[in-house]
């Protein structure tokens, strides 16, 4: 199992070639979509290298559950409900979410999603692997 | 169809930034394949269009040095939005770094506002004649180069003969390329006073114009 | 100039690789711009190329059902430079296929030498059969009309060496004027109504929708 400083420089070279950023700009701080400006298409390149660079398997909406945030008995008025908080917690253990639970408004899941959270959840796979 | 990415070059600094339009008509012969159902701008024409704008930069930047200014390298070119017919895209250019021969650039070209595409290049500047020269010369092992050297050139030709008469031929090649791009830059800047076009910051490295009017290579490397 | 950025394919396996040919001529007219007095292939071109087989590849494995573009094209490197009279051999091997999307990596040779590679990223546009989630890019007779001329069904084959047919898809449905009979067959035009309502001839029996015209 890597140390996290070597989680963190694999995962920093996976985004700086996927997101054509420089090194220095890619803090654990950062936010994917805010600071780095990932997007959708992004998101596939960042999961190809990470499963390349780990050797894991990435399901789809294993990083990012849009499953939950596009579904009705989970998100009413954009928001996401308690239920939906809960599943959130229960699919993305890895990810700090009480910034969002305190505005739980669905565009902000993925503006808050920072480069330390994607270093959890490879901790997280390679841990459960 | 002619190649010409850009309609109008709107403003630019040296060595700094640049932006330019593309204009996206239904009369652009590429457009009823792609696609037959939804004509839009290709993705890899909005590269073009950045690749260009990139190339018009270093170009104007560095007063035509160089003949050849093409793409060495692309990078996280993501397409986010389509570009329909009867719409501008505006690319906007920026200089990262100069690195010898290599030029790094960021790009984004947007259409209302909205952005479309986005990404670094890596555009390689040379000259026919120098790239010859130089390969003349690293053949040989010699620091002159005679007549019916063999040895790939950069276009991948099997055998290249470097003599004076064949770098000449080379140097006249690459004039002719600058002379037709002027005539392209004049098009595509009418708006921007010409005494930009003309004045360059030449530098130590470059060509420069022999008397004779055509360029001569310069004793360093690019 | 035509979009057809790649000539034929010489190798085409369901599911995992490609080979195709493209040959550069001066008859091709984005030579003579590019650059004037030395033509030589853009890259953005030699990409289009890569793209058109990778796209190619994962639009046959969802059995050309799906809406494929180009996403992003995470990487793209060239070497030296390709000229007139010379052959492009585009080599696409897939590496991912997922349901929000696929890559590939492509390299481009002439002869030994190589002159670009690629890491592609493909965006998938949505099932037909479940409400495509985007607009229609081509009608089913054009896309076959494609894949006949690239040579997709003279050498492509699944992963077990089955060769790949036209008749295993649902192009054909909406096809030819083979499937549907010749005109003669059909009656007059002034029976079917005129070329103005109908659109060209050598389209299927046009169905009413709106004549494409850059809706987006």
């Amino acid at each position: 199992m890597p140390s996290q400083e070597e989680i963190f420089e694999k995962v920093r070279e996976a985004l700086v070639d996927a997101l054509g950023v420089e090194d220095d700009e890619v803090t654990p701080e950062a936010t994917l979509q805010g600071d780095l400006d990932a997007e959708s298409i992004d998101f596939l390149d960042i999961v190809f290298r990470l499963e390349k660079s780990f050797d894991i398997k990435i399901e789809r909406g294993e990083l990012f559950p849009e499953d939950i945030l596009t579904d009705a008995e989970y998100v009413q008025d954009g928001k996401v409900n308690e239920a939906g908080i809960a599943k959130l917690k229960e699919r993305m253990p890895f990810a700090d979410l009480s910034k969002f639970e305190a505005d739980p408004v669905v565009q902000n899941l993925g503006q808050q999603l920072t480069v330390r959270d994607m270093c959890r959840f490879v901790e997280h796979k390679l841990a459960t692997a | 169809m002619r190649f010409w990415l850009l309609d109008r070059i709107c403003s630019y600094e040296a060595d700094t930034e640049l932006t330019a339009i593309k204009n996206v008509s239904l009369t652009e012969d590429y457009l009823a394949d792609h696609f037959p159902e939804f004509p839009v701008l290709p993705g890899v024409f909005m590269l073009e269009a950045a690749t260009q704008a990139s190339a018009w930069l270093v170009r104007l930047s560095e007063n035509f040095a160089h003949s050849i200014v093409v793409l060495h390298e692309a990078k996280a070119v993501k397409f986010a939005n389509f570009v329909t017919p009867g719409h501008t895209l505006r690319i906007c250019v920026k200089q990262l770094k100069r690195d010898g021969n290599l030029v790094h650039t960021r790009f984004q070209g947007e259409v209302e506002g909205r952005t479309c595409v986005s990404g670094r290049l890596v555009l390689e500047c040379s000259n026919l004649a120098e790239d010859h020269r130089w390969n003349g010369i690293l053949a040989s092992g010699s620091n002159s180069s005679g007549p019916n050297i063999n040895r790939p050139s950069g276009d991948g030709s099997a055998e290249v003969d470097c003599g004076a008469e064949r770098l000449a031929e080379y140097a006249r090649t690459d004039q002719n390329m600058i002379d037709a791009l002027r005539i392209q830059a004049r098009i595509l800047t009418k708006n921007i006073p010409t005494n930009i076009l003309t004045k360059g910051e030449p530098r130590g490295n470059l060509p420069t114009k022999s008397s004779n009017g055509i360029h001569v290579a310069s004793e360093q490397p690019n | 100039m035509r979009w057809f950025w790649i000539d034929r394919f010489t190798e085409f396996v369901s599911g995992e690789r490609a080979t195709a040919l493209k040959c550069v001529s001066l008859g091709e007219d984005h030579l003579h711009d590019h650059l004037p007095g030395y033509p030589m292939m853009p890259g953005s071109l030699v990409t289009e190329g890569m793209a058109q087989a990778g796209g190619l590849l994962v639009s046959e494995y969802y059995g050309f059902n799906e809406l494929v573009v180009l996403g992003k094209i995470s990487q793209a490197r060239f070497h030296g430079r390709v000229r007139p009279g010379q052959t492009m051999t585009y080599q696409i091997e897939v590496d991912t296929l997922r349901p929000d999307g696929a890559a590939v990596t492509a390299t481009a040779q002439v002869g030994e030498k190589c002159h670009a590679t690629a890491q592609l990223f493909f965006a998938r546009m949505g099932d037909a059969s479940q409400q495509p989630r985007g607009p229609r890019l081509f009608r089913n007779h054009n896309l076959l009309n494609w894949l006949n001329l690239v040579g997709v069904f003279e050498v492509g084959v699944r992963p077990d060496g089955t060769r790949l047919r036209s008749s295993d898809y649902s192009l054909a449905e909406r096809g030819s004027l083979a499937e549907r009979g010749s005109l003669a067959e059909r009656g007059s035009l002034a029976e079917r109504g005129s070329l103005a309502e109908r659109g060209p001839l050598d389209e299927a029996l046009p169905d009413k929708e709106a004549p494409c015209a850059g809706a987006s």
